[in-house]
């Protein structure tokens, strides 16, 4: 019975303490059951379906796509785990390319984890897409690095800047 | 080498940097002559284009000599005297291919900026942040030119460095702002700022047959230069009332195209610009679109409105109103530069485009520092500060 001897103070103290940590945590939860629920209830037009083409438009004819019926090498190397359509767009504004996965990847926490580590299948097909028109249109993949520069101060907008550079050509709206 | 990089707000400084080397097969290397400042560099500088990181090399408006060429490059050999033009196109896309070049499709290697910004992203530009591609900038010994084959014009004999140098970004953006925005013979136009862009504005909009040109500044040694080199009528915005003024000489129509080449760091007299400077400070709007709501106001009932200056994203009291109900056409554009440099050259080297007076100071690269601090604050009758790479 030690908490017989206590002086009142403690027993107050012991008694908000057990409170504020219970309040806490039904806090928490009754918020992970809130978020959990206003996504459920996300408007149709937010939430992003899971078979989403990722299209592209080459200025290119349908026949100069896939010579031969071989894929540009970006485009085959993404295997078979995702279909890949061409149509004719129209006005003469060349082929447009489809890409989606077989099967969608992971979403929820877990496919927010592999986004922010950059190892989606939608990053792999966005950058496919973007180097495969490059190569048919250009006969190269545009490099930038290195590119002369002064010293560069360790700064956070810095450190931002070249977050969203080494991303930039496997993200976007694309 | 030597180049001016950027270091953080309103800083500057000459750095040694690793020379460039071709990273392309359609890459070219040139080494720089001259380069100039524009006015879009102030907006990087003052980080209201907050995508610069310490030690990016600044600058986008250069001429100079090939002195590399990748195996690809057909058109240019090394020595040729070339003029560069400062947006990057790969000249085959359907933007490209349509003369929208600044809107190519393969120029910028860093889409998904400007794509989470605007929904699409432009073509790349040199010394023009990471979100225009993160190219190294020309005010540096040497630079590299992808997709040399279409960036790079040769000059020809009759047209010196020093007039060569604006029909890299000044003078074919006047030209885009005149051709895209309409002007026809007979028209009145209106360009607000008297700059090195206005001014070729100006010009290409008299080449175009307007009938009247009216330049609006504050500047008078801006607006003298437009009298004197570009023949074009003017207005000191502080000592008259603008709008007023273009009405009387429009027989109370308004201009039929009106050119905004100011962009998102506008000046004006009155509390207009005390809620825009404070609404920008407090980042409550990135732009002070001061001038183009004028514009707006000013132009005709079913005229052309174009936005030629640069903005980055948000602007506050946008007369939509008076852009839907007087049946105005608005339209911009980044300049198209691979579309208009050979006319322009052409036009030079016969005469009929002056340019050279726009370089009011030439100076060393070391003095890039001050060069800018003089162009930024309008001191000593600074219209463009010119850096001669070689000293």
């Amino acid at each position: 019975m030690a908490d017989d001897h206590r002086d009142p103070a403690g027993i107050r103290e012991l008694i908000m303490n057990r409170v504020t940590r219970a309040a806490l945590v039904g806090g928490l939860t009754v918020g992970v059951v809130a978020v959990r629920r206003m996504l459920r209830q996300m408007p149709k037009s937010l939430q992003e379906p899971k078979d989403r083409w990722l299209v592209l438009t080459v200025n290119k004819r349908q026949d100069e796509i896939a010579p031969h019926n071989t894929w540009p090498q970006p485009l085959a190397d993404l295997g078979d785990e995702v279909e890949i359509e061409l149509r004719q767009a129209p006005g003469n504004r060349g082929t447009e390319i489809a890409v989606r996965e077989r099967e969608p990847g992971q979403t929820g926490p877990g496919g927010t984890t592999s986004r922010i580590a950059g190892r989606t299948r939608t990053q792999d097909i966005r950058s496919a897409l973007r180097r495969t028109k490059q190569l048919l249109e250009t006969g190269e993949v545009l490099a930038v690095d290195p590119q002369p520069h002064g010293r560069r101060k360790p700064t956070p907008g810095g450190a931002l800047i070249a977050a969203a550079t080494n991303r930039a050509g496997r993200e976007g709206v694309l | 080498m030597k180049a001016l990089c950027w270091t953080g707000i309103n800083k500057l400084s000459v750095e040694d940097v690793d020379e460039p080397r071709l990273l392309n097969d359609h890459d070219i290397i040139v080494k720089v002559r001259l380069s100039t400042t524009c006015g879009s560099d102030l907006h990087l500088i003052g980080g209201y284009i907050p995508f610069m990181r310490s030690g990016d090399v600044l600058g986008h408006e250069f001429m100079g000599e090939v002195a590399e060429v990748g195996p690809a490059v057909t058109k240019h050999k090394v020595g040729d005297r070339v003029v560069v033009c400062s947006f990057i196109a790969c000249g085959n896309c359907w933007y490209c291919q349509n003369g929208l070049f600044s809107l190519c499709d393969n120029g910028n290697p860093n889409p998904a900026i400007t794509e989470a910004l605007w929904g699409f992203a432009p073509g790349g530009c040199f010394g023009y942040s990471h979100a225009m591609g993160g190219y190294a900038g020309c005010h540096a010994e040497y630079i590299r030119v992808p997709y040399g084959d279409h960036g790079a014009f040769s000059i020809p004999d009759e047209v010196d460095d020093l007039a060569a140098l604006f029909a890299s970004d000044s003078a074919p953006t006047g030209w885009t702002g005149a051709d895209l925005g309409n002007v026809a013979p007979g028209d009145v136009v209106a360009v607000w700022g008297a700059g090195g862009v206005g001014q070729m504005a100006a010009a290409a909009a008299l080449a175009k047959g307007a009938d009247r040109v009216v330049v609006i500044d504050r500047l008078e040694n801006r607006l003298h230069q437009v009298s004197e080199h570009i023949g074009a009528e003017t207005l000191n915005y502080e000592q008259t009332n603008v709008a007023a003024e273009l009405r009387e000489l429009t027989g109370g129509r308004g201009p039929d195209v009106c050119i905004e080449a100011v962009g998102m760091e506008a000046h004006s007299p009155g509390p207009a610009y005390l809620y825009d400077q404070a609404k920008q400070q407090l980042r409550l709007q990135t732009d002070r679109p001061t001038a183009v709501r004028e514009a707006i106001h000013a132009c005709r009932k079913g005229g052309t409105v174009f936005v030629l200056g640069v903005f980055a994203a948000f602007v506050d009291k946008f007369p939509l109103g008076a852009v839907m109900n007087k049946g105005l056409t608005l339209r911009g554009a980044q300049m198209h530069g691979h579309r208009y440099i050979p006319a322009i050259l052409d036009r030079m080297a016969s005469g009929q485009l002056s340019t050279s007076h726009l370089a009011t100071h030439v100076l060393p690269l070391d003095d890039g520092p001050r060069g800018y601090q003089m162009f930024k604050d309008k001191t000593d009758g600074c219209v463009r500060s010119v850096f001669r790479i070689d000293g």
